[in-house]
Parts: structure tokens; sequence; C-alpha cells
């Protein structure tokens, strides 16, 4: 299943069934893929290694929202206002209440969730690429409000955001979260909980609801399936962890400005989600997001002027020889050896 | 009153070079049926080409800009061969993210030969003139001329030739237009070529004024879109009047009240896309 088929008013060839058990593969792939999250800092120790991890989760938080609104026939231009706000509602709540940053997480959360509740009621009756203009559109707002009310701390945004309050562990001293490695593991319990959450929603009666929306929306409505109702849900939900997202970056690089909430940054989001396809919500987004999220860091070490040309490069590839993102790699890659091996059993005969 | 025509003429700047933009991606919607998200990326070629040519090899300026135009025409004409009708038959999406990415593409290599630093070439232009008391730059209103002669002419051409003529039908109803003998593929390339010298001229008219750097473009384009989407999908007129409206709400609000008033114009594209779906002036498209 194409990614831009599921965007797309084309119907779906075949309609992915839910699995009804998880399967012992699936299951220890899962496992080994939790292992290696959980050790990769102690073996890659160096801060600047966890620093880009940590841009990895980031990033996947976000592609995964983006995917999950791609589910329901949206392509979003505005992912990164909620990041921006759900960063500017902790900090703005720990610095000047002086709440407690874990609380903030939540409502950086929350408060993005809100405001998507409050625009996707208007925003989701828009179909198509209209509405990714009105969502473009929306965050440019969202960035000017930052940038120029004084509330917001303006240009220079907001300094001296606490980091998060340690905490006590019985009996063995406290954990303090000055450093990358314990910030790490907080991000990792977010990303693990964002994916789980979207990939329970995916794969579930819920997610095929989600997908029957791009491809017929008054089939849909007149099988009883209220489309802003799940439209909505949708919508919130990746808005949310993205607020989540948001606020965990307030917190863990201390200072935020509006600079980093751009157009080009909710267009990276889109090549992340792109990049790692649409067969599966969590997957691909925390493929794509950490691929795209390594790669550039390499890239930047070299001349920061190519990332620019690998952006252009990378989604004109995937637009015309992979459009089902970099999950389907395996499959291609099988098809083109069974036409290889094809073709050489042919000039054999002959 | 001296200052209010300053004011004016500054809006009228901003507008001009917002329509020469939206106009090229109205045209290209209309046609291609597809938005052209290269088109930033194309203008800011435009300008760094008057750069190279006018600034670091000396030529006259006039000249350079004719070269800018048939250079980026060149692009425009490269970028339809190559990326766009290959992807004709594909869901539009896909088309899309081609065009964002032949766009960013551009922009990178652009910063690569021009170090991505701000340059400009410098006022070329520098007498003024006083009309009413008000002291106005010759520059400025040599650019809402070429601007509006430009216009002119592509109104003409769309509407009193046979050519323009042949570019309506198609826009209406391809296959139809293809059953009549319009060859539907020459007009996909004359549309990307015309739309593409307009941004050319957008783009060369504002070097003498700001400072251009290879990355101003994905934003003017979105701009343009927003523009496109107020005055209706692939509508000539309703792109200019709507680029009128934006240009003198962004510019009369910045002039007084500061940078908070560029809201405005994305409230208006919000409010038009909740009670005006087809836009000021447009015919309705399905776009998918």
């Amino acid at each position: 299943m194409s990614l831009w088929e599921v965007a797309g008013k084309k119907p779906l060839q075949r309609v992915p069934k839910m699995r009804k058990s998880f399967g012992q593969k699936r299951l220890f792939f899962c496992l080994g893929l939790l292992f290696v999250l959980i050790i990769l800092p102690l073996v890659f120790s160096n801060p600047a290694h966890v620093g880009i991890f940590i841009l990895c989760g980031v990033a996947g938080v976000l592609a995964m929202g983006w995917l999950l609104i791609l589910r329901i026939g949206g392509l979003s231009l505005g992912q990164a206002a909620f990041l921006g706000i759900g960063a500017y509602t902790s900090a703005l709540l720990s610095k000047n209440l002086g709440l407690s940053p874990w609380l903030g997480l939540l409502l950086g959360g929350v408060a993005a969730g809100l405001v998507a509740f409050g625009i996707g009621l208007i925003f989701l009756r828009i179909t198509g690429l209209s509405f990714a203009i009105v969502t473009f559109a929306f965050a440019e707002i969202v960035r000017l409000v930052f940038s120029t009310v004084d509330f917001f701390g303006g240009h220079g945004g907001i300094l001296d955001i606490p980091n998060l309050t340690p905490i006590r562990l019985f009996g063995m001293g406290t954990l303090r979260f000055h450093s990358h490695i314990p910030n790490y593991y907080v991000l990792l319990m977010i990303v693990l909980v964002s994916g789980l959450f979207m990939w329970r929603m995916d794969h579930s009666a819920l997610g095929r609801t989600f997908r029957s929306l791009p491809q017929n929306e008054d089939l849909a409505n007149s099988l009883g399936i209220n489309p802003l109702y799940y439209k909505l849900v949708s919508f919130v939900t990746a808005c949310f962890f993205s607020g989540i997202a948001g606020a965990f970056t307030a917190n863990y690089y201390n200072v935020i400005y509006p600079g980093s909430y751009t157009v080009m940054q909710s267009i990276v989001v889109q090549i992340q989600g792109t990049l790692g396809g649409a067969a599966s919500v969590a997957f691909g987004g925390i493929l794509g997001g950490s691929v795209m999220v390594v790669i550039e860091a390499l890239l930047l070490k070299v001349d920061p002027r190519f990332i620019y040309i690998f952006y252009g490069l990378v989604i004109i590839i995937i637009t015309f020889f992979l459009p089902d993102g970099l999950l389907s790699l395996p499959r291609e890659m099988g098809k083109a050896w069974r036409k290889l091996a094809h073709w050489k059993r042919k000039s054999q005969v002959i | 009153m001296a200052e209010v025509m300053q004011v004016l003429l500054n809006c009228l700047v901003l507008s001009a070079n917002y329509i020469l933009l939206a106009v090229g991606l109205t045209l290209i919607f209309g046609i291609l049926r597809t938005l052209n998200f290269a088109h930033g990326a194309i203008y800011i070629t435009g300008a760094f080409v008057v750069y190279a040519l006018f600034a670091i090899h000396e030529i006259n300026y006039f000249l350079s800009v004719l070269i800018a135009i048939a250079v980026v025409a060149a692009v425009g004409l490269i970028l339809e061969g190559a990326l766009l009708y290959p992807l004709v038959n594909r869901v539009k999406l896909a088309s899309l993210g081609a065009i964002l990415g032949v766009s960013l593409l551009i922009e990178g290599i652009l910063s690569f030969i021009f170090t991505g630093e701000d340059v400009t070439i410098g006022s070329f232009f520098s007498g003024t003139v006083s009309i009413f008391g008000a002291i106005l730059s010759v520059e400025r209103i040599m650019i809402v001329l070429i601007c509006g002669v430009t216009m002119l002419a592509l109104y003409i051409w769309i509407q009193r030739t046979k050519q323009g003529k042949a570019i309506r039908a198609v826009a209406e109803n391809p296959r139809v237009a293809t059953m009549q003998g319009i060859n539907t593929r020459k007009m996909r390339l004359l549309v990307m070529a015309i739309a593409c010298g307009l941004a050319a001229i957008a783009g060369s008219v504002i070097t003498p004024l700001f400072y251009i750097n290879p990355f101003m473009g994905g934003y003017a384009v979105f701009k343009a879109l927003l523009i496109v989407a107020v005055g209706g999908m692939g509508s000539i007129e309703g792109s200019i009047l709507a680029g009128l409206l934006i240009g003198f709400v962004e510019c009369i609000g910045i002039t007084y009240i500061g940078p908070i008033a560029e809201i405005v114009s994305f409230i208006i594209v919000i409010a038009v896309f909740i009670f005006r779906p087809r836009g000021l002036l447009g015919v309705h498209y399905e776009f998918h």
C-alpha cells in the first residue's frame, strides 16, 4: 500500500487485516529493538552522539504524528507549530509559575491537543491540498505570535528554562537531569508511549476507520461513521504527542526561540514521514526521523550547505523509486532479486 | 499626504511582486493541475542570474534580465519534461513531493554557488520625482510599470490571441482540447516557460531594492500560494485581485502597526477557506 494511495482517493488494492496474534517473530524483533534502544547511550556514550539520538526521538514523534494525520487524508504542513506550542507552554509554566517541569511535560501536550481540537473543528472540514495550506497559515500565525508578542519573549525566545527536576530513587540516591543520558531515557519513554499508542490506534478498528475516510468520505458517512469525529481523534492525538515532545525539548535545551518552528521545520517533518513510509505509522515515523537526523548530523560535519541538496535528492528519489518509503525496501529488494533470478534462469535455458 | 503616497507606492511594489509570482502559479495550476512549489526557488534563481551577470560580469542590466528570463524558462522546461510529465498519471500528491524536493535542491545548489550570504546589486537608477509634494523613487515606479505592462501583455495574450484561446481550452478540459487538435503537451511546456519567465521578472526587479539570499524563495512561494488560494485556483483575475488585497493589507499593517500585522494576511486566507472555499473569483477545482 503506497503512501500516496493512502492520502489520495485511489482505491486500495489490499486492505490490511487486523492481526489477531502478535506473532513470535515480531515479538522478538520488538524486544530486540527495545534492548538496542536501551543500551544505545551506554555504548555510544559520547554526549554529542546521545544528543543526536535525542534529536532522532523528537523527529520520530513528530513524523509519527504527521503519518497519523496522513491516515485521515490530511497533508499537514504545520506540525512544527504544535512542537512550539508544547515547548512554550511548558517553558512559561515552569518559569513564571514555578510549576514542576514534569507537570509541564504533560501540560505542554494538553495545550497542543486543546489548540488542535479548537482549530481541528474548523480545519478538518477542509480537504485535500487546502488543508495543507490552512495548516501552513496557522503555523505561520503561531510563529509570528511567538516572535512578536513580548509575553512570549519576542525574537530572542525564552532563556534559562529549568531542567527536569531530580527524582529521588528509594535508597539509591537521586537521579539528576543535567546530563544527556538521563534525558535520553525520558525521551525514550515518550517515544515508546506515543509509538505504542499510535501503533495500537493504527492496528485496530479505529485505524481501519481512519483509512476509509480518504477513500470515500461520503460512503463512510452513510455507514454511520462521523468523519469529523474520527478526524479529530487522529489530529488531536498526533498534536498531543508533538506537544509533549516540544515540552521535552524546552526542558532539555533550556532555551527556545521562535526560529526553530518555521515552515522549513514542518517540511522536514513531511520529508521524514515520507521517507519512513505510511505502511506503519509508528515504525515509519521513527525510522524516517532517525535516518534523516543521523545523515543530517553527518552532513553537518562536512558542509551544512549539503543539507538542502540532500533533502531535495531524498524526496525526489523516494517519490520516483520507492513511493512506499523505507519500510518497503526489503519487499522491493526481494522483488528485484526474484526478477534477477528469473532473468538468469531464462538466460541459462537459452 | 506625502507619506501616504510613499506607503502606497511601497504597497504597489510588494503587490506587483506577489502578483507576478501568483499569476505564474495559477497558470501552472490551470494547465498542469499541480502546485509548483519550486516557483520560489525559480524566482530566486532569476534574481541570482541577474546578480551574477550584472554585479560580477558587469553586463547591462536589461540584457541580464533578458538572459535571466531565458535561463529560468529553460529551468522550467527541464522541470516539466523531467519531473512533472512523467508523474502525470500518478496521484497528485506524489508530484507535489517531487516538486518540493526540486525546490530544496535548487536552493541548496544556489547556496553552494553563491556562498549562501545576503547579496544585492545596489540601486542602479537612483533618481526621484516629486508628485503632489511626495518624493518617490523612480526605481520603484519603474518596477510597478514593468509589472503592469507584463500583466497587460499576458492578459491580452490569453484573451485575444489564438494561442491564448487554446490555453484557456486546455485549462477547461484537457481531453476535449486534445480532441480539437490542440497539442496539450506543447501547451504544458509553453505555460511552464511563461510562468517561469514571470517569476524571473519578479526576481530580477527586486535585486536592486532588497538583499537576496538563496532561501528567501521558499517563503515567497508560500505567500504566493496563499494569494492563489484567496483569489481562486486557476483564475488570473482572482490572483491579481488577491495579490493587491494581501499586498496592501500587509504593507499598510506593517507600516502602521508593526511586524505582527503579517498575521492579518494569514487570517484572510483561513477566512476565505472557511467561508468561500473556491476563492474570491475562482471556479471550483477538485484537487486530487
